[in-house]
């Protein structure tokens, strides 16, 4: 058995290919990570998630390169040398055994004896809160139920990784909300380094640490939620996290922290600050992004001729408007959701919270504002693969 | 475009009674959605309508005319089903035009309507593609093709974006509305994810274990739950068992006391619910119902009614949303939802800081006090 | 989940080394040291081996003994001095009319086959699972006491002929009653096959058929057939190459007519080794040729569905026409499958001490089975050698079989898999006369004379024939299980060795109950293989066709309806284990 201390975990250079080179599901990927964190893998289907989340565990080998788990190369161990807890996405709870007997394997195949076994057993059930349900067999328990005993299972032999491969894709929206909050603190207050894997970006927001993004087997980006949410290096992260909406157009007057961006098809301009390092230069396309939570809506008055002295526009003094009219809007309970047609052709949505009852309708001619700090990037050359959410 | 009704209905199963006495009316044009948990009797309902079940007990109606003998294959209602079920030996087109074949219609008109139907899903030039070859979003527009084909005017859909990605799922469910608006067709559209359900329908009917527990526009469903399942079935609640100290009936305002295992002063609490003010009487205890998205979120320690007091013991980032934990000194959590966009999410909380947390009176929901259970079941999982 | 605040302790709790140090007992350092690769290297080499060995062996000693002795052959069958070619000409002959009565049979099956298929499957009744278990009959019955039924029923004077009343037989033994002992045991395989096609996915393609207004036979022939092709295609292919292959029941019904199977008996019974050698080649050729086909060409075979006038298909769905199929589905399977194989019980019961005739006890099964010859003596001792035979059989398949179908599933070789995959069913499908005669060549004082034709010998060709009984359910059942559960296992320590006993064999249990069952019963009832291999021993369906042969008939039927009895309860015991391992789950 290995070291019970189990630090920093250290990808170097891994890969792995399948068929003979001709499926790359992981391509040279290095990466951290810190002793005690709970980071995300997150990605759309086929990215290499899951495959990399049995490379870190053990239970594929790479190609190539080093796996490094304090400092020592477990890349060629096999799964059941080592130390980990592992929870499936389809749960594979051994349905022969009862509740009891599944969470006690991994104690009673490595030799504990009885007492210990026992022990160790039930607290990892007590945490989940499987109690009473010690002696039932996996037929007899909801999905819930079972996803608990998975993770029972992983935790009751105390290793120190956790590894969790879409736990929480099989419940029911609701309890999958609720569950993983609870699933977070499981965690932390065990002190574990958790690695876990979903398509849900929702979800990896709400519970990580660090998320990784990846795409076709690479990483595209590796940060904290709001790392990742507020300064997306991509178009790709940025339309994978949230709602954006896309702006096309140029951008003239570049200067090292600002530009004025034209909006394409005529539309007016944008005073638009920008990040330290930028490299746009004058007169190329760009995109310019923001969150539909970002977008103002400003109601016009009868009077057609609006200027910005004349609306009350709160605390920011600055900021770029554009024509528009409300194509439709939707209650969602907590949220209100807005398609608005912009004078240059443009179609965007915005999000606003329904507890400021504000009063647009569908049909209504309104002013929309745009802050002066959104997501700026250069034009890609295949701009629907970037959109594209796979 | 018909209306739908089911009456009386009993449905039976291998010895367990799925639906009993179940009364629907679905009306003519409407976009309808039935939520509710897996097992809850949606796909029971959808299948009664297209008859592949047929009920022990009852009649199902459309238009006042009873079709509950009428074999599956005569009602002619289009169905988008969990997985598609795209007959895999078949082009697209053949799926598509399937339902005019069997009918021996036309080739030409058949061929026809097809084209304009794929077109309007947007898949126009995949005719002769089969299935598997195709994308999960657009198997999904094929399959909805495939039902729109059908003239009865009814089209039902079985969560028909389960297996989609997020975003996906959200262009999709407004397009399907924007779809179903321009056809005039009654749909009926099942799923476990309420929020989908808010977005495209007119009304809806929360279902629970073969009953409907409330049935209204997602206005009603979200502003005047029924009961606690309801509520806490949208968003995440905080519950207050209070005692009512008054009640003033024309307005529907009641004062309630809060007060918390060894806590000295009760808390006052003010909520306006007109509706209920038959229900409750003065020195009956009541739940107090709060969601998560109505609170609002303040520095420091204010003595006033509706507030709470506590320490922030978790925030977490979700984007257009800050999810914050709340602990006071009797152990309780509160949950709150904070939208956050680029204006105000410079106000910045932080761990351990001491907030009080305050809602509207209007925005407080007043249920029954429940048995032990129900409380524990809604609070944790 | 528990949301006190005792997290924290529990944490500290978890931490503190206060449980000792885990101390394996010897059983699992025992299957952590064997679970070393090199370990499994040689078990996998030595399973192949013997596999190789066993069925291989033979039939390339078999090709190889053909080629060389090619001049010989040649000379015997095509260029003898005083007969010419008239082996060939003989050999074409049976070869012709064995294909002949498979092509009929195995359209007879499929024609009155599919209606019991749809009924078994689509429809909820009292007494379904008896229905389903009659149809099964006729394959737990062994051949040559299938073959002793059907001439009783069609053929003798004492069966249906009997009832209407006529001195002889409906049909004398010949051509006629060939086809229809082979459609009777070929309906259980073909029904059997269009049950399991008919009850897969296909129910929610036909769900959304009929919502988008198909009427039933519309839905079948567009949508069940079309998806069914493939199953219904191998199905046809494996019956039709049982029938090719039948040899222990033909000989009882075939009278002076031959199939191919049975020249091979008699060639080799007049010890004309050369061409019985060439005719079991060119059957072993036939059926391995059979087998490609089914494996790859199905997949681009089309199905002849052409277009029905719609309104002619909703008249076929109607409720009426429906009930007629069903009638006449579940009469001609009364009539022409399960009467007449279970036709001995009536027979024995019937002729059991008195003869319904003369009265007298001439020809009853008492005095038939205590004359002088003491036929009784024999049956006991015949019987001993069946069990024996079985028994041993079934343990020797059972101990190669369950690694055989590990590396079948498990292992990543990618071709050579496909390939012992498909010579795993080579046994199944081979006529058992021809694989008989090859391995007594191999086996026997032509080849490498280790076994002499008798106990041993019937035992080695017997594995051969069983092996495929117990390997495929147990690849069922591994493929069934969710592979993850043993990724699961290994996750929590479980060494290679440890995760087979505690996690895959508990799994496999109802598999492996099952191929044994299947193999010990199999084994019982072989015919064809044994009367070539076993020399003075006798098993207890060669005894039936000896007493045929010498017109003991009332003894044959006895014997028969004690295999029919014991086949009959291990077919229950059977079900048992499948309801089970599915009811437990």
């Amino acid at each position: 058995m290995v070291e019970d201390d189990m630090p920093k975990i250290e990808l170097l250079h891994v890969s792995k290919t399948f068929d003979d080179g001709r499926i790359v599901a992981a391509d040279d990927i290095t990466l951290s990570i810190d002793d005690g964190s709970f980071v995300f893998l997150l990605g759309p289907s086929g990215c290499g998630k899951t495959t990399l989340l049995k490379l870190i565990s053990g239970l594929e080998t790479p190609t190539s390169g080093s796996i490094l788990v304090g400092g020592v190369n477990l890349a060629q161990r096999n799964p059941e040398d080592r130390s980990i807890g592992f929870v499936f996405q389809h749960f594979e709870i051994f349905p022969a055994m009862t509740v009891f007997e599944n969470v006690a394997y991994g104690m009673t195949v490595r030799g504990y004896d009885e007492e210990s076994v026992e022990k160790m057993a039930r607290e990892a059930l007590h945490l989940v809160g499987l109690d009473n349900r010690v002696l039932a067999y996996p037929r007899e328990l909801n999905t819930p139920e079972l996803q608990k005993v998975g993770l029972a299972r992983a935790i009751a032999t105390r290793s120190k990784i956790l590894f969790l491969d879409e736990p929480l894709g099989k419940l029911d929206p609701k309890i999958r909300k609720s569950f993983r909050y609870e699933l977070r603190r499981l965690i932390k207050s065990l002190g574990l380094t958790a690695i876990q894997v979903t398509h849900d970006q929702e979800e990896a927001m709400a519970i990580g640490d660090q998320i990784i993004v990846m795409r076709q087997g690479k990483i595209l980006q590796y940060g904290s939620p709001e790392d990742l949410y507020y300064h997306p290096d991509s178009i790709f992260v940025a339309n994978f996290f949230g709602e954006t909406n896309f702006l096309e157009g140029f951008v003239s007057e570049v200067k090292p922290e600002s530009c004025i961006f034209h909006l394409h098809l005529g539309g007016p301009k944008f005073q638009v600050n920008l990040k330290h390092g930028h490299r746009l230069q004058n007169h190329v396309q760009a995109i310019i992004g923001y969150r539909v939570e970002d977008v103002e809506l400003i109601k016009i008055t009868r009077d057609d001729h609006v200027s910005s002295e004349e609306l009350d526009l709160e605390d920011k003094p600055t900021l770029n408007t554009v024509k528009g009219r409300v194509k439709e809007a939707i209650f969602i309970g907590p949220i209100k959701r807005f398609i608005i047609d912009l004078e240059n052709g443009d179609r965007i949505q915005a999000k606003h919270s329904s507890k400021f009852l504000v009063d647009i309708y569908e049909g209504d001619d309104i002013l929309v504002g745009f802050h002066e700090n959104p997501m700026v990037f250069e034009y890609p050359k295949d701009i629907r693969a970037e959109l594209s959410k796979a | 475009m018909p209306a739908i009704r089911l009456e009386n209905i009993t449905v039976s199963r291998g010895g367990k009674q799925i639906l009993h006495g179940f009364d629907l009316e679905i009306r003519d044009g409407e976009y309808f959605a039935l939520v509710g948990e897996t097992g809850a009797g949606k796909t029971t309902i959808l299948n009664l309508i297209n008859g592949l079940i047929v009920p022990d007990e009852g009649r199902v109606l459309f238009d006042d005319k009873d079709i509950t003998k009428s074999p599956v294959e005569t009602r002619d209602v289009g169905m988008v089903f969990e997985n598609y079920a795209l007959f895999p030996h078949y082009t697209v087109y053949k799926n598509v035009a399937y339902s005019r074949r069997v009918k021996d219609r036309d080739v030409n008109e058949t061929r026809k309507a097809a084209k304009e139907i794929l077109s309007l899903v947007l898949i126009p030039n995949r005719d002769d593609a089969l299935p598997k070859e195709l994308s999960g979003g657009m198997q999904q527009r094929v399959a909805l093709a495939r039902a729109l084909m059908c003239e009865s005017g009814i089209l039902l859909f079985d969560d028909p974006f389960s297996a989609l990605d997020a975003g996906l799922r959200m262009s999709l469910r407004i397009e399907l509305k924007n779809l179903a608006r321009e056809l005039g067709t009654t749909v009926v559209h099942c799923t476990n994810d309420v929020e989908e359900a808010m977005m495209v329908c007119d009304r809806l009917a929360i279902m629970r274990d073969g009953r409907i527990v409330q049935l209204g526009t997602p206005d009603e469903i979200y502003y005047r739950p029924s009961d606690l399942y309801v509520a806490s079935f949208i968003s995440d609640v905080n519950l207050f068992k209070c005692d009512v100290l008054k009640l003033e009936k024309e307005q529907g305002l009641y004062v309630l006391a809060h007060k918390r295992g060894n806590e000295e002063e009760a808390r006052e609490f003010r909520v306006i619910a007109p509706e209920r003010a038959a229900t409750f009487k003065e020195g009956e205890q009541v739940l107090l119902c709060v969601r998560a998205e109505h609170f609002y979120i303040n520095h420091g320690f204010r003595k006033k009614p509706n507030r709470v007091h506590g320490v922030i013991d978790d925030i977490r980032f979700l984007g257009h949303v800050i999810r914050y934990e709340v602990k006071d000194d009797f152990g309780r959590r509160y949950k709150i939802q904070r939208f956050v966009n680029a204006k105000t999410k410079y106000m910045k909380f932080y761990k351990g800081e001491t907030v009080t947390l305050g809602f509207h009176y209007k925005l407080g929901l007043l249920f029954e006090c429940p048995a032990e259970m129900e409380l524990k079941q809604c609070d944790n999982l | 989940m528990s949301t006190q605040p005792s997290e924290k302790s529990t944490m500290a709790e978890l931490s503190r080394q206060d449980t000792d140090a885990p101390r394996p007992g010897l059983l699992l350092r025992l299957e952590k040291h064997f679970s070393k690769d090199k370990f499994r290297i040689a078990l996998d080499t030595s399973t192949i081996g013997f596999f190789l060995f066993l069925i291989i062996g033979p039939l390339i000693s078999l090709v190889g003994s053909v080629v060389l002795n090619w001049a010989s052959i040649y000379t015997t069958v095509f260029d003898d001095p005083i007969t010419g070619s008239i082996q060939w000409q003989i050999m074409g002959t049976v070869l012709g009319r064995s294909f002949e009565i498979a092509a009929i049979a195995t359209g007879i099956d499929l024609m009155i086959g599919l209606p019991m298929a749809f009924i078994l499957t689509r429809y909820q009744f009292p007494g379904k699972n008896v229905l389903d278990t009659l149809v099964d009959l006729p394959m737990a019955v062994p051949t040559s006491a299938l073959g002793f039924s059907l001439y009783l029923f069609w053929g003798s004077s004492m069966g249906i002929s009997g009832l209407l009343g006529l001195d002889q037989g409906l049909f004398s033994p010949g051509p006629m009653l060939i086809t229809l002992t082979h459609v009777a045991f070929t309906y259980p395989f073909i029904v059997r096959n269009l049950k399991v096609i008919f009850q897969e996915q296909s129910k929610l393609y036909e769900d959304a058929a009929k919502t988008l207004g198909a009427p039933g036979f519309t839905v079948f022939r567009t949508i069940t057939a079309p998806l069914a092709k493939e199953g219904i295609i191998a199905g046809t292919i494996l019956a039709f190459t049982r029938s090719l292959g039948e040899t222990g029941a033909t000989i009882i019904v075939a009278g002076v007519f031959e199939t191919a199977p049975m020249y091979v008996v008699a060639l080799k019974e007049s010890l004309n080794f050369p061409s019985a050698a060439f005719l079991s080649m060119i059957l072993i050729l036939i059926s391995l040729l059979a087998l490609m086909f089914l494996r790859v060409f199905s997949r681009r075979v089309g199905f002849p569905v052409s277009k029905v006038v719609p309104r002619l298909e909703k008249a076929l769905s109607t409720r009426p026409v429906r009930a007629a199929r069903n009638t006449i589905g579940i009469l001609l399977f009364l009539v022409i499958v399960l009467i007449p194989a279970m036709y001995t019980i009536p027979y024995v019961i019937v002729w059991f001490a008195e003869n319904p005739y003369t009265h007298t006890t001439n020809n009853t099964v008492l005095a038939s089975l205590f004359a002088p010859d003491n036929k009784w003596a024999w049956l006991w001792v015949s019987a001993g050698n069946s069990i024996a035979i079985a028994a041993i059989s079934t343990i020797i398949c059972v101990l190669f079989g369950l690694p055989m179908a590990m590396i079948l599933v498990k292992r990543k070789w990618g071709k050579m898999k496909g390939l012992l995959d498909a010579l795993i069913d080579v046994p199944l499908i081979a006529p058992t006369a021809a694989l008989g005669f090859a391995m007594y060549l191999f086996w026997g004082p032509f080849g490498l004379n280790v076994f002499q034709p008798g106990f041993w010998l019937i035992i080695m060709v017997h594995v051969a024939m069983c092996f495929p009984y117990i390997v495929r359910p147990i690849i069922a059942i591994i493929e069934k299980t969710d592979p993850e559960l043993e990724s699961a296992a290994r996750t929590l320590g479980a060494s290679s060795l440890t995760t087979f006993r505690t996690i895959t064999l508990p799994k496999m249990k109802p598999g492996i109950i099952a191929g044994m069952i299947m193999s010990f019963t199999r084994s019982m009832g072989e015919t064809g293989a044994t009367i070539v291999v076993s020399g003075l021993i006798r098993t207890v369906p060669v005894l039936i066709v000896d007493w045929v042969e010498t017109r003991d008939l009332a003894a044959a039927g006895f014997a028969s309806l004690l295999l029919i009895i014991f086949s009959f309860v291990v077919l229950l015991l059977l079900r048992k284990t499948m309801e089970q391992s599915y009811g437990g789950r």
